[in-house]
């Protein structure tokens, strides 16, 4: 399950309310994209590897994830420095 | 207001055969477009069934149906239908919309005019645990027209005794059973006029319709009014209100009086 958002309807308007006025039959669209969180990931003390949904990441970096996706973070047990 | 989502629709407005339908089916008759008659101005579906045709006569308009995946649940209404002959025989069926399953030709349910007591009557004819079930009532005229709707429910789950038909003519329910174990296979095939129909012995059967329209939903007597259609990108099933109040889930289309309306969908969902 993931989140999506009120974008803009085919006028460009940007509220999810409109006003329109009807003369004739018409058709109105209106757009939605994924709701997007970025993650990101820190360790401490050392910087290490990790993966996300089994894609490598390191300290530091990030990734976007769509809101209400369930992800796996991975982290090494042991590390030697 | 009337809302909807639509899954088929047909005016009649195109004279090129078959119509916009899948085809027609001329075994007992001829099946065309008019604006000869009820009324001018516009096409509307003409049938023509032979004077003598025997019960099971065919002729009539016909098209696929993929509108439900799974177990049907289908609203179709056309304007306009009329017919000018009873049936030669008691119980003799004049079909107005029906749901069939192919390719073994079978039908689910159908409903349209009869004659019982030598009288024309509305009919629902349906099937409950393999066995088909004739339902009257009601009292129709010869050359008068009506709003003809049928809703066909078929049960959500094997055995289960939760299917529906129901019959409205011009908005009001005529004719309804319930708790129907009427079939598991799926609805694929719509028809539409005199199809496995009965003819008169000495006249010729002609029936007129028009306006037709398939939807997910009650659909009702056509208001007149424009229609808004309403959808989002990507296709989200996202609820609509318009002027407060809740009509459903895109796509949708609703018929409402021209003016100022305010239309709002929701501005997040979850899918």
């Amino acid at each position: 399950m993931v989140k999506y958002s009120f974008v803009k309807w085919e006028d460009n308007s940007t509220n999810p309310s409109r006003s329109i006025t009807v003369v004739a039959d018409m058709t109105i669209i209106a757009s939605y994209s994924l709701v997007i969180h970025k993650v990101m990931f820190q360790s401490q003390p050392v910087s290490v590897q990790a993966t996300i949904n089994g894609q490598p990441i390191s300290a530091g970096q990030s990734v976007d994830i769509p809101e209400g996706t369930t992800i796996t973070v991975v982290v090494p047990g042991e590390v030697s420095v | 207001m009337i809302a909807l989502p639509v899954v088929y629709s047909n005016n009649f407005e195109n004279t090129v055969s078959p119509f916009g339908w899948t085809g027609i089916n001329q075994t007992a008759g001829i099946v065309t477009v008019s604006s000869d008659h009820p009324y001018t101005g516009s096409y509307n579906a003409y049938v023509t069934l032979n004077a003598g045709a025997v019960a099971g006569s065919y002729a009539g308009f016909y098209q696929s149906y993929a509108g439900t995946p799974n177990r049907a649940h289908i609203f179709i209404r056309a304007m306009n239908v009329m017919v000018d002959q009873l049936p030669a025989n008691e119980n003799g069926r004049l079909p107005v919309h029906g749901c069939w399953v192919q390719p073994s030709a079978e039908m689910i349910g159908n409903c349209g005019f009869t004659k019982v007591g030598g009288v024309l009557k509305w009919f629902n004819y349906y099937r409950h645990n393999g066995t088909f079930v004739f339902q009257t009532g009601g009292t129709p005229q010869l050359n008068t027209l009506y709003c003809v709707e049928l809703e066909v429910r078929q049960n959500s789950a094997s055995g289960v005794a939760d299917g529906a038909q129901r019959l409205w003519v011009n908005g009001t329910l005529v004719l309804e059973v319930t708790g129907l174990i009427n079939d598991d296979r799926i609805v694929n095939y719509l028809v539409f006029g005199l199809m496995n129909a009965e003819g008169n012995a000495t006249n010729p059967i002609h029936f007129w319709g028009d306006s037709y329209v398939v939807a997910d939903g009650y659909i009702g007597p056509e208001s007149g009014n424009p229609w808004v259609t309403v959808n989002s990108s990507p296709e989200l099933n996202v609820p609509v209100y318009v002027d407060g109040q809740f009509i459903g889930n895109t796509p949708i289309a609703v018929s409402i009086p021209s003016g100022t309306h305010t239309v709002r969908v929701e501005s997040e969902v979850t899918r």
